[in-house]
């Protein structure tokens, strides 16, 4: 946490609060008092101990975090960018926390929102807003990442009911959740299933020891012969359509979140060398300190455009899958950069868990390879800019 | 200043450090001061031409046939300081040599590499090669000039591109396709007695260039272009036979990139001590020492990767993906040295007159030729992988 009290200039250097409206601004200083009160005193142990604190989820319940930006069914029914917003201070926070409201909001929850029944909306929506309950999304499985297409789960219809047999990996939250939202590949091709993890079968265990995202939990996941009854399928979704949908809710919200661990961690190395005295004087004082927090800033302020930007037009109704790559490869990448930039103005301290970058750069680099990576946002633009899809030219022998 | 830190000057053999002071007095003396007028005019310099001759360096590795039969590593350091000095000269050598006499060296019989080596050690006869042709850069190996087989002699068609020296050489190796069995092949064009270019050869400059301005790389036109039988190269039957002259200029390219660097530091650093601001020389901003240090990093590992690339060469390990591995790390580490020297004289570093903008811009074509930074890491990528991913 940022200790020496900063400037507004090295705090919001181009004004950007500007762009805001007042209603905007209230809610993001909602999020951050509730990250200043509940994460930054405890998330160094919770990442050292490899701890979701489940009672969290309630809290951010309460403040309307969960599912912010979908309507109805006790969702709180916020704009893009507002979400974005939020997204943005529970990163400043901690990666993992802000992907537990990733997951349950823009993948669990937009999945029921998007594809489900009425029933299925009124059965879920309104405890997991309320954060009562908690839900997962499995896509990737252990030989399927970046390429969905080659999932191996099946759904196979047997009279009345549905079977679900496979495996999935990297499931976030799976082995507390109370609900999963599975994709799997049938006749009718890829559907999606809201399974009760209760169902018999169905199995979730935590993947550890991490070296990135250590206060949340991704699992592993098997399926056997995990049957359903017929109304579990999500009528909405068919094909990979729906799936991708979703990872487009979740991928704009990192658009928000990587910017707001960069900027918690420029803050940090800020206010360090502004207090950190060598040669007598604090390390603020020499040039190339200075060029190091110069450069972080100007891609945090960049960054921090392209998300409300992006916002905006999600607002708008007209961004488009493409455009979200652009925000996600650019603002992980610049984030992963000025994370670990930070931690080298802090020196040897920047090497602890009392301070902030070196657990958002660690952090960061499972933020960079979920929700697609670097080389398939990019593959997407690629193909957005040339009209040719490269996803497997250049790999044939 | 020769920034030698890690003490590499104890590494070099007395031949290569004898060619080293011979190439770096050349190039003191004779090049530098003159050199940048005939950049700024995209003038060749003739003149320097003779004095070339006479420093022992034309035909460089190859043995025998009035060549110097010079170590990899004296090659390499010829190479290093012509392009200290300066990458036209370097270019213009490095196809007289490498590419040229290399492959009559590689390629060609006993009695061809009699009939022409000899005259091309002395520069009396200049050497070109002519490989890329208008739609086939990366992908040479699919060039489109033909080449067909007509009693005793073959016949020409086609259109080449970036061949340098090409407009005044006496001997011209061309790369074509045998109409009939579709494999590439070289072909010498010569010079007739009268000291012209046979019936349809043609050439044109290619003007406009912001790099490598005092050599000339012109454009040629093939429009059945006889040659006798004898002048297609015995060796030379495939596109692989192109690509392992390639492979041993590759080498040649590291090095010039090195030498580019080298230029580049040497000014920046000097320029850095001179010049006054805030009171003091701005080698005194802490900004301006790290850039230094950090080219001097660069200059150094390259160095190495250099003195190995020369010893495996001379035990005759080198490989293709050796070549491309260098070839790409030098383009990339040397271009950004010029980049930050050419930063470091500020508005300065803009003019001629300090040369830090000639090497910048030399070391783009560096970058380009001898197989582009996209072709060389899908070379080694390939070799990695063992998939090829060139289309």
């Amino acid at each position: 946490m940022p200790e020496a009290d900063l400037t507004a200039r090295a705090r919001d250097y181009l004004d950007l609060d500007g762009l805001l409206t007042g209603e905007e601004r209230a809610l993001r200083d909602r999020v951050r008092g509730f990250v200043d009160e509940r994460i930054r005193p405890n998330i160094a142990r919770w990442y050292e101990d490899a701890h979701f604190p489940r009672e969290i989820a309630a809290e951010m319940g309460k403040l309307g975090l969960l599912g912010m930006h979908l309507t109805g069914y006790g969702c709180a029914g916020r704009s893009a960018v507002e979400y974005g917003l939020a997204a943005l201070e529970l990163e400043a926070g901690d990666s993992g926390l802000r992907t537990f409201v990733s997951v349950q909001g823009s993948l669990a929850m937009s999945a029921i929102h998007k594809f489900g029944t009425e029933e299925q909306k009124r059965t879920w929506l309104p405890g997991m807003a309320a954060g009562e309950l908690i839900g997962c999304f499995g896509l990737t499985e252990p030989d399927a990442g970046s390429d969905p297409a080659a999932m191996t789960t099946t759904a196979r219809r047997d009279g009345d009911t549905w079977v679900l047999d496979g495996a999935k990996h990297w499931i976030g939250l799976a082995s507390i959740a109370d609900v999963a939202v599975i994709w799997a590949g049938s006749d009718e091709g890829v559907r999606g299933f809201v399974v009760p993890t209760g169902t018999p079968g169905f199995a979730a265990t935590a993947i550890e020891p991490k070296l990135s995202m250590r206060a949340s939990i991704q699992c592993d996941i098997g399926l056997d012969g995990v049957r359903l009854p017929a109304d579990a399928v999500l009528p909405g979704a068919h094909g990979l359509r729906g799936p991708f949908a979703c990872l487009n809710e979740a991928r704009y919200g990192i658009i928000w979140g990587a910017m707001g661990a960069a900027r918690d961690a420029y803050e940090t190395a800020l206010a360090y060398a502004l207090r950190r005295r060598q040669f007598g004087v604090p390390i603020a004082a020499f040039q190339l300190t200075q060029q190091k927090l110069v450069d972080m800033v100007l891609e945090i302020q960049k960054g921090l455009l392209v998300a409300l930007h992006t916002g905006r037009l999600k607002d708008a109704g007209t961004l488009a899958p493409e455009q979200i790559s652009f925000g996600k490869l650019n603002n992980v990448r610049e984030a992963i950069a000025i994370c670990r930039e930070a931690r080298t103005v802090l020196g040897g301290n920047g090497v602890t868990l009392e301070h902030s970058p070196a657990r958002h750069a660690d952090n960061l680099e499972g933020v960079r390879t979920y929700e697609g990576t670097d080389e398939i946002h990019t593959l997407i633009m690629g193909r957005a800019l040339t009209g040719i899809p490269a996803f497997t030219t250049g790999a044939q022998s | 200043v020769s920034p030698d830190y890690y003490l590499l000057d104890e590494l070099l053999t007395d031949d290569a450090r004898a060619v080293r002071d011979r190439v770096r007095a050349f190039v003191d003396g004779e090049v530098t001061p003159v050199i940048n007028d005939y950049w700024a005019e995209a003038e060749f310099p003739f003149a320097l031409v003779p004095k070339i001759a006479e420093l022992g360096i034309v035909g460089s590795t190859i043995e025998g046939y009035g060549c110097p039969g010079l170590s990899p590593l004296a090659a390499g350091m010829a190479t290093l300081e012509m392009a200290r000095g300066d990458g036209s000269i370097t270019t213009f050598v490095g196809v007289q040599s490498g590419l040229a006499m290399g492959s009559i060296a590689l390629l060609g019989s006993e009695e061809q590499k009699k009939r022409w080596l000899p005259s091309m050690a002395t520069l009396d006869a200049v050497g070109a090669f002519a490989l890329t042709e208008p739609e086939h850069g990366s992908d040479s190996v699919s060039l489109e000039t033909w080449a067909r087989h007509d009693g005793e002699h073959w016949v020409l068609n086609g259109a080449k591109r970036w061949i340098g020296n090409a407009s005044f050489a006496d001997v011209v190796i061309v790369w074509a396709r045998d109409v009939d069995d579709r494999q590439v092949k070289a072909f010498v064009v010569e010079k007739g007695a009268d000291g012209s270019h046979p019936d349809g050869y043609s050439t044109e400059l290619i003007t406009g260039k912001i790099g490598k301005r005092a050599v000339w790389q012109p454009d040629v036109e093939l429009r059945d272009v006889r040659v006798p039988a004898d002048n297609k190269l015995a060796g030379a039957n495939t596109f692989h036979d192109a690509t392992r002259v390639l492979t041993a200029t590759r080498g040649g390219a590291a090095w010039e990139a090195l030498g580019h660097a080298v230029a580049a530091f040497e000014i920046a650093l000097d320029y850095a001590g001179r010049r006054k601001q805030f009171g003091k020389p701005i080698a005194s901003f802490q900004l301006v020492q790290h850039t230094l240090a950090g080219m001097l990093a660069e200059i150094t590992s390259m160095q190495l990767y250099c003195v190995r690339m020369a010893q495996l060469q001379a035990q005759g390990s080198w490989t293709g993906p050796m070549a491309s591995l260098a070839k790409l790390n030098h383009a990339r580490k040397a271009r950004q040295v010029c980049l930050d020297a050419r930063d470091i004289l500020g508005g300065n570093g803009l003019l001629l007159e300090h040369h830090v903008a000639r090497h910048l811009t030399d070391m783009e074509v560096v970058h380009t030729y001898e197989g582009t930074d996209n072709i060389q890491a899908l070379i080694v990528g390939r070799d990695l992988t063992g998939i090829a991913a060139f289309a």
